[in-house]
């Protein structure tokens, strides 16, 4: 390729990457600036004093702090089913599969975390329909099958991040325990397993991220705009990200609009700060032990 | 303790690998009647009125493809242009805090996208390109290359470092200047890898709801220029109505699924199969 040619392609690449910031900075701005100007007690709580809500003494009726504790409900309940089996199947493709198996589960496991979220709604959607015409006429979509479902969406991360963490201790550390006579299992536990736990954290961190801002999961299963704070799994609720789906579409007045940025806002900097934490905490590793985990 | 642990492990792991067949065992469960009619090929067909009882998906799937593809195109150009910016002709100060930045802006919620483009550049376009046609194609599609473009960076960026630095340093002793790195080394040795990053982003275009459910406008017909508006596969899906499981309309919710399944397992296995051509060869 001629020097001139390289160097108007390279022109390009300025402008090109100078509209995408100035674009995104645009956006930004806006979003912020509506945001934070709508930011206040209030938005949160309305006029229900701050404590009373908190302590679930008084129930809060237009702010946006139902949301807050369902989205915390349904993502922590979608961790709990969500944890374990990532944990235990990432430690299986370390420890105990072949390298057949390794490859095969591999695949699976990549096409579990690109499968489209509104199919893994839908998914959870017609098992619950499957349920109740079969054998509980009782369960609708609720509470239990959003974090049923959710949890499905995240289990790939969780094993992928992992199995990553454990392949990434150098050799000489992770074997230590075997040559000091130590089984498989002890090593697993006493050297493996917290040589990998800050990597693993990350993952979870970033799962948790994963599950917080998902929309179309939880609008196939079970989250609506009215329901106050939930009493039981077999209950609907209410989720940050589906208010600001419902704002958009039905707010009535400025007020509410209002409301829909201000939950933007509190969404943005929640999964931001997620993020970030993830992200401190593998350049922790990447400096600690000089080597790269990847 | 030994073989209870191991029990646990090996049974997660037969949950976890079994998920793929459950969703898909569900998918076609629930699509499986429109199978057995010789209603089969009307799906395939330009027009969806559930009052004539015409369930044509085509309209959908067009409407993801012109959708995704004009995302992919957008994102690919702008993230390409990002990454090797950052990768080769910007100073390291500027180069590692642009970095940071779009590794953040993987974080942003795809939901906050739509929502500020609706109150942004939809009255926008109302306003001053064509009054009425804010909820769009176009809307849609350029809102989703900024939802891709962090990722696909990211991707782009991990393709031009997966060079052994060797390679960069001969280059250099050779008396290359870092343009000429760039463009004669570096881009054609790592097409594969840029093709599975653009490839990546195509899929997530396609498998993202919430954009095209906001911004797009879901009208039911064949879209013919940039500023209709069109319904995608996932925002079909999204509107679906419940109430009436027998329906066919409901059950043709599913097949719309079953086609995003599918169009998922393809897009693995073909990276996969990239992969795996360029280690051997």
């Amino acid at each position: 390729m001629a020097k001139s040619s390289q160097t108007i392609l390279v022109v390009c690449f300025y402008l090109l990457a100078l509209i995408a910031l100035l674009c995104m900075a645009i956006f930004f701005g806006f979003i912020i600036y509506k945001g934070v100007s709508a930011l206040s007690l209030k938005l949160i709580f309305d006029d229900t004093p701050m404590w009373a809500a908190l302590l679930l003494k008084a129930r809060v009726f237009d702010g946006i702090f139902n949301a807050i504790v369902g989205s915390f409900l349904v993502v922590s309940l979608a961790m709990v089913f969500a944890l374990p089996l990532g944990f235990l199947t990432g430690i299986y493709l370390y420890l105990y599969a072949s390298k057949k198996m390794r490859s095969l589960l591999g695949f699976l496991c990549d096409i579990l975390s690109s499968i489209p979220s509104i199919v893994v709604g839908l998914f959870g959607l017609s098992i619950t329909i499957f349920l109740h015409k079969n054998h509980f006429a009782s369960l609708f979509p609720s509470l239990i099958v959003s974090a049923l479902s959710l949890s499905v969406l995240v289990i790939p991360y969780i094993i992928k991040m992992t199995d990553l963490a454990l392949m990434g201790i150098p050799k000489h550390l992770s074997d230590i325990g075997l040559r000091l006579g130590a089984t498989r299992l002890q090593n697993l536990f006493h050297v493996q397993l917290p040589l990998a736990s800050k990597e693993m954290l990350s993952g979870v961190i970033l799962a948790i991220g994963r599950a917080v801002e998902d929309t179309a999961v939880i609008m196939m299963t079970g989250a609506v705009a009215m329901a106050g704070i939930p009493s039981s799994l077999l209950q609907k609720y209410e989720a940050l990200p589906f208010f600001i789906y419902h704002i958009s579409s039905e707010y009535a007045n400025k007020e509410q609009l209002n409301q829909g940025f201000g939950a933007a806002i509190v969404l943005l900097v929640l999964s931001l700060s997620l993020f970030w934490v993830a992200i401190v905490l593998q350049k922790m590793i990447s400096k600690r032990s000089g080597f790269v985990p990847r | 303790m030994g073989t209870f642990f191991r029990l646990s492990v090996v049974a997660s792991a037969g949950v976890t690998s079994s998920l793929v067949f459950a969703i898909l065992a569900f998918l076609l469960y629930f699509a499986s009647p429109l199978f057995q009619a010789d209603l089969f090929f009307d799906f395939f067909t330009l027009r969806w009125d559930e009052k004539a009882h015409a369930y044509g998906l085509l309209p959908m799937i067009l409407g993801t493809l012109y959708i995704s593809l004009l995302a992919t195109f957008l994102a690919t150009l702008m993230s390409f242009s990002l990454a090797s910016l950052i990768d080769s002709f910007l100073p390291q100060k500027i180069s590692r805090l642009l970095e940071s930045i779009i590794v953040l802006l993987c974080g942003v919620p795809t939901v906050l996208y739509a929502f500020g483009a609706l109150f942004l550049i939809v009255p926008f376009i109302n306003e001053y390109i064509a009054s009425g046609k804010g909820l769009s194609i176009f809307s849609a599609s350029f809102v989703l290359s900024f939802v891709v473009l962090p990722t696909m960076s990211v991707m782009f960026l991990n393709a031009f470092r997966s060079l052994p630095k060797a390679y960069k340093n001969a280059g250099l002793s050779l008396g290359a200047s870092p343009q000429e790195l760039f463009f004669c080394m570096v881009l054609p040795l790592v097409k594969v890898e840029m093709m599975g990053a653009v490839i990546f982003g195509f899929a997530r275009a396609v498998g993202d709801t919430l954009i095209a459910l906001m911004l797009a406008g879901n009208a039911l017909h064949i879209p013919h220029s940039l500023l209709d508006s069109a319904r995608t596969l996932t925002a079909h899906i999204a509107l679906i109505n419940a109430n009436d499981y027998e329906s066919i309309a409901f059950k043709a919710i599913f097949l719309s699924a079953l086609l995003l399944f599918i169009f998922t397992c393809s897009v693995v296995l073909l990276v996969r199969l990239m992969q795996k051509r360029r280690n051997n060869g």
